[in-house]
């Protein structure tokens, strides 16, 4: 045994670096194992709720070859839109939660004390946590999204060539590669906005004694108040509203109005739904241009560094 | 070949004063019991020599400055802290395809080989397992690293004997060559004294004893003396006297045996009477200092 080893030493570093870097990974997802399992959780409820949609038009009243073409393609691609933000959502959610608990979780458990006994550097442990919101989530979310679409449109496919109308109104009217690439773009886009929020919240998580929630939130919400009640501006908040909510303005271009319930009747609303999911277009100049994305990335490593050293100096709470 | 070697190393937690300048070497191929009561600073000492965290003086550990290099040291140092640290959530095979995938000198044959003599299963979560065997799990995993340094901190803490016992078999058999360093931080001396070659004590955040077991066998005795030949035995000088069952009991060093043993019955002390001497000396000492 002794002689294998001047071998595995002899290991080209670069290599055993990425492999370990890998399995590190990995191991962050045997441990929060919601981070697949509730996006594709939602991923089967929007399946099944289409399935009723489906049953419901076609199969029950039968009334899908009586409506418009908006309507009918707002019945049919709608859901397919929904469900796959549903999934975004979700697989964003459980991330936040992730992030919040990857170095808290393991000093509460006093696991550290293992990790801390292998031959891998704190920055090679929280680049690796680091590396699930913004490599892993976004390629497991594009898997679970595309099977999901698949399904839909084949069972989409299904209905269609049972009532007769005939499968080439998916191919006429559902706009394949669009969807593709924006779904693509978008879960780029959104873990790179979404980066300095992950950062900021792993940092949080490796240096909170206790309830890493709370500190992560109320510092933020603090600040907003006593900017608001100090200086009467709404700068902070501002920019928080833009970082959580406008993720997706930040990297789109919505090209019709956002369906409104100004028009007063619902299926005006269901109908222009289907334009609107269909309308946002992928604008990189715009996303890459914003200075507000590359202060966020700056802030990012600057939280990320420091949660690199936060978990240095760390052990069990 | 000097595996540890710690000069003047102090520790401070704020006004606590966890380690003292503390001074100590361990050479390859020893087993060493790191023996002190609750807050001696046994655990800061591990601490320091596993990189866990910074210390002022002067330490390096198999030729490597902790702090700086644990990634690096830690390919040549093994780690078994006490047996709740592998986390819940792990399951079995999961534990042993993670070293297998991150530690160079991890043998994937070689654990299977030790889970094998078991009843531990591969599916199993370490959340579902018992003490007993979340400590054997732990070992397994420890003892197939091809480690130059294996450091274990309280690992049987809270088992029962019989798998103390077995830990510390299997550790002695299946893993010690005289090549291997392994350092046991434990309250359990009895257990462990037949299997150790060296002893340092720990109080206070200092050594107060470091000797050889082969050193304690020949530096000290203990003289079990009555009342009449009490006096005689005292002018010799013993470092500790103490009275049990009306028997005067005195501990020398660096005595001839020959010299004693015409005042009464003579023996090697065992290193719990070595620790009560030593410790017990050196915190009323270090209590009076502080006061």
């Amino acid at each position: 045994m002794n002689k294998a080893q001047p071998a595995a030493q002899t290991k080209p570093n670069a290599l055993v670096d990425v492999r370990s870097f890998v399995w590190s990974i990995r191991r962050e997802f045997w441990e929060h194992r919601s981070l697949y399992i509730a996006p594709f959780a939602i991923a089967l409820i929007g399946l099944a709720g289409y399935l009723y949609v489906l049953f419901n038009t076609f199969g029950v009243t039968g009334r899908f070859g009586r409506e418009t073409l908006a309507m009918q393609r707002s019945i049919l691609f709608v859901p397919v839109s929904a469900v796959t933000f549903a999934i975004i959502a979700t697989a964003t959610l459980a991330t936040f939660y992730f992030t919040l608990d990857a170095l808290f979780g393991e000093r509460r458990d006093r696991s550290i004390l293992f990790w801390k006994s292998l031959p891998l550097s704190d920055r090679h442990a929280v680049l690796a946590k680091f590396a699930v919101p913004m490599l892993a989530m976004p390629l497991i979310e594009f898997v679970i999204i595309f099977f999901t679409q698949l399904a839909m449109l084949i069972a989409a496919g299904i209905a269609l060539s049972l009532s007769g109308v005939g499968t080439e109104f998916i191919w006429k009217h559902f706009p394949f590669a669009k969807m593709a690439a924006g779904v693509v773009y978008g879960l780029v886009t959104a873990a790179l906005w979404y980066a300095p929020v992950y950062a900021w919240f792993l940092f949080i998580s490796g240096w909170a004694r206790r309830g890493p929630v709370l500190w992560a939130v109320v510092p933020v919400i603090a600040a907003m108040l006593v900017e608001r009640f100090t200086l009467g501006s709404t700068l902070v908040y501002d920019l928080i509203q833009r970082r959580i909510l406008a993720g997706t303005s930040a990297s789109f271009t919505e090209k019709s109005a956002a369906a409104s319930t100004q028009g007063g009747d619902a299926r005006v609303v269901v109908e222009r739904l289907g334009e609107t999911s269909s309308s946002l277009t992928p604008d990189p100049a715009k996303f890459f241009s914003n200075p507000e994305l590359w202060i966020g990335l700056l802030l990012a490593v600057v939280f990320v560094i420091a949660a690199i050293q936060r978990r240095r100096n760390r052990g069990p709470i | 070949m000097r595996c540890i070697e710690a000069h003047g190393l102090t520790k401070t937690y704020g006004k606590t004063v966890a380690l003292n300048g503390i001074d100590v070497q361990i050479d390859a191929g020893r087993i060493v019991g790191l023996i002190g009561p609750n807050g001696a600073g046994k655990t800061s000492l591990l601490n320091a020599i596993l990189g866990l965290t910074p210390c002022e003086g002067e330490i390096r550990v198999l030729g490597l400055d902790p702090w700086a290099e644990r990634a690096t040291l830690m390919q040549d140092a093994c780690f078994v802290a006490d047996v709740a640290v592998l986390p819940r959530w792990l399951k079995v095979e999961n534990a042993i395809d993670y070293l297998d995938g991150v530690h160079p000198k991890f043998n994937r044959t070689i654990a299977e080989g030790f889970l094998a003599k078991t009843t531990i299963q591969r599916k199993s979560k370490v959340g579902d397992l018992s003490k007993g065997m979340v400590a054997q799990l732990h070992l397994a995993l420890a003892m197939s690293i091809d480690a130059k340094l294996l450091v274990l901190d309280e690992p049987t803490l809270g088992l029962d004997i019989l798998y103390r016992k077995q830990f510390y078999e299997a550790l002695l058999n299946d893993y010690y060559d005289k090549e291997r360093t392994i350092v046991v931080a434990t309250h359990h001396i009895d257990e462990i004294q037949y299997i150790l070659t060296d002893a340092i004590f720990v109080d206070g955040g200092r050594v107060v004893f470091n000797e050889s077991m082969d050193q304690i066998e020949t530096r000290y005795c203990e003289l079990i003396v009555n009342n009449e030949s009490l006096e005689a035995a005292r002018e010799l000088e013993p470092i500790h006297t103490r009275h049990t069952f009306g028997k005067h009991v005195l501990l020398f060093r660096d005595r001839e045996p020959e010299q004693l043993a015409t005042l009464g019955e003579l023996r090697t002390p065992n290193l719990s009477d070595l620790f009560m001497v030593y410790v017990s000396n050196q915190a009323s000492e270090v209590r009076g200092g502080r006061a």
